[in-house]
């Protein structure tokens, strides 16, 4: 449990009567790297908001780092609704990455990394340059720091958006399809920094596409399918010998269509 | 004409007024109507109930309606009695503040909704997400339409003539009245009118403008 980084027990989320997560169990470690595969339209989506609470659940709980997300404690041990203030702290420390970047368009990258460190966490203008640079200087694009996000390119924008979600030193990373609004020769810039920070030993929910990312970069895969997690397991055995036909099946038409 | 020059420095400041009352009312019509358009967006039944309900009330009621009501029926209902300055000022700063709010609205629903999420995601409250990274967004959307609603608000604040405020349609008709020279006055009147709403445009598309769309995107 101490190893624990993420814990989210029965998750049940819909949108009108769209059941969109029905009990979805899944135990994340400290300094793991998990894949979350699957059909688009299965959850892996919904299940990644609900981390950061962008979602709000319908049933089930989520603990990052122990603490159980959207809900306190309260001195005679009961527990009810956090306050605001609750859940943007438990926010700032989990990163998020998305597929449209959305960067910030009237702001520099230099801005975009630098506005959560002053706004959030409350550093002096300086500090926060200094951090934020640190953090460019990561993801290659330090001599980008002057520029709008309208004149990079696709993976230069995600990859400020990366700096920007990891300049608030977060604990946790999630990628929500992160390369699949880049074109394929942009793709490959992304994914090294994504490998990167696995390699560092960053704690990653990673819901991709990237089939090739899951196998060489993740400790686990999971099977999303109809708001279910189906299958469980190392990246080796899921791609040679996957136990559920409907894992079989989104395999082979995923891996035979690239 | 040597009559109508003579009362141009009278009407000048009568114009001075009419401006003066329209940036008064329009900085804090633009305030509320900030507000209201995040209330109408607000996850809260009652702060969206009660700004749609605002929204209704001050769009639908015509203006010279709404200064009366105020103006004398406020006086009769509650015993208070407003200045006509008051008066004037609150009830263009009310009526505004409706249309603003739906302008506001609209521009910020304009905005990507993964905009507010990045920085929901880091940690940012609700109101610093609006304030950082919404508004600065919408102030390009909404300044053609803002502009259209400050033209159109000089033109109202001819009405509040009618409670007593000493601007320049109420000078028109006073100088109207007493020269026996409508069609003269009117006309110059209403060529002050146009002065001061075409410069505005103009100064709107020629700076303004063109300093907004010029950079970034």
């Amino acid at each position: 449990m101490d190893n624990c980084m993420i814990k989210v027990v029965n998750l049940h989320k819909s949108f009108g009567n769209l059941k969109v997560l029905k009990g979805i169990n899944l135990e994340v470690e400290k300094g793991s790297v998990v894949c979350v595969i699957g059909a688009s339209g299965s959850g892996k989506s919904t299940l990644l908001r609900c981390l950061n609470y962008l979602e709000e659940p319908d049933k089930g709980q989520i603990f990052i780092d122990g603490e159980m997300i959207g809900y306190r404690q309260t001195k005679d041990e009961r527990f009810i609704k956090a306050r605001p203030k609750d859940i943007c702290r438990l926010r700032s420390e989990i990163g998020m990455v998305f597929q449209l970047f959305n960067l910030w368009p009237h702001k520099t990258v230099l801005e975009n990394v630098t506005e959560s460190l002053i706004i959030v966490r409350k550093k002096s203008k300086k500090e926060a340059i200094s951090i934020a640079e640190k953090n460019l200087e990561l993801v290659g694009l330090i001599e980008k720091k002057q520029q709008y996000p309208s004149k990079l390119s696709g993976g230069q924008q995600q990859r400020v958006a990366i700096a920007r979600a990891l300049a608030m030193n977060p604990k946790i990373m999630l990628f929500d399809e992160a390369t699949s609004a880049l074109d394929p020769e942009l793709v490959g810039e992304v994914l090294a920094v994504m490998e990167k920070l696995a390699h560092e030993g960053m704690t990653m929910v990673v819901v991709t596409h990237e089939m090739d990312f899951a196998k060489h970069a993740a400790d686990r895969v999971v099977f999303v399918d109809e708001g279910q997690i189906i299958e469980d397991g190392p990246p080796e055995r899921i791609f040679s010998k996957p136990k559920n036909p409907r894992t079989k099946l989104f395999l082979s038409r995923i891996l035979h269509s690239s | 004409m040597d009559l109508i020059i003579g009362q141009l420095g009278y009407f000048a400041v009568g114009a001075m007024y009419s401006l003066g009352l329209t940036l008064a009312s329009m900085s804090i019509a633009i305030c509320i109507g900030i507000v209201v358009s995040m209330g109408r967006l607000a996850d809260n039944i009652v702060l969206r109930w009660t700004s749609t309900a605002f929204v209704d009330f001050t769009r639908g009621m015509p203006f010279l309606v709404l200064l009366i009501w105020v103006y004398y029926g406020l006086a009769i209902l509650l015993d208070i009695s407003l200045t006509p300055l008051v008066a004037g000022i609150g009830c263009l700063s009310i009526k505004y503040a409706g249309r603003l709010a739906e302008i506001f609205r609209s521009g910020i629903q304009a905005i990507e909704k993964g905009q507010a999420e990045a920085a929901l995601s880091l940690g940012f409250s609700k109101l610093q997400t609006y304030r950082r990274i919404i508004l600065p967004q919408i102030v390009p959307i909404v300044i053609p339409p803002l502009v259209n609603e400050v033209v159109g608000m000089i033109q109202d604040s001819a009405i509040v003539s009618i409670v007593g405020i000493w601007e320049l349609m109420r000078r028109g008709n006073s100088v109207a009245n007493a020269t026996l020279k409508p069609f003269e006055i009117y006309s110059t009147i209403a060529v002050i009118y146009l002065i001061m709403t075409i410069s505005l445009s103009q100064l709107n598309e020629r700076y303004i403008e063109k300093k907004m769309f010029g950079k970034k995107r």
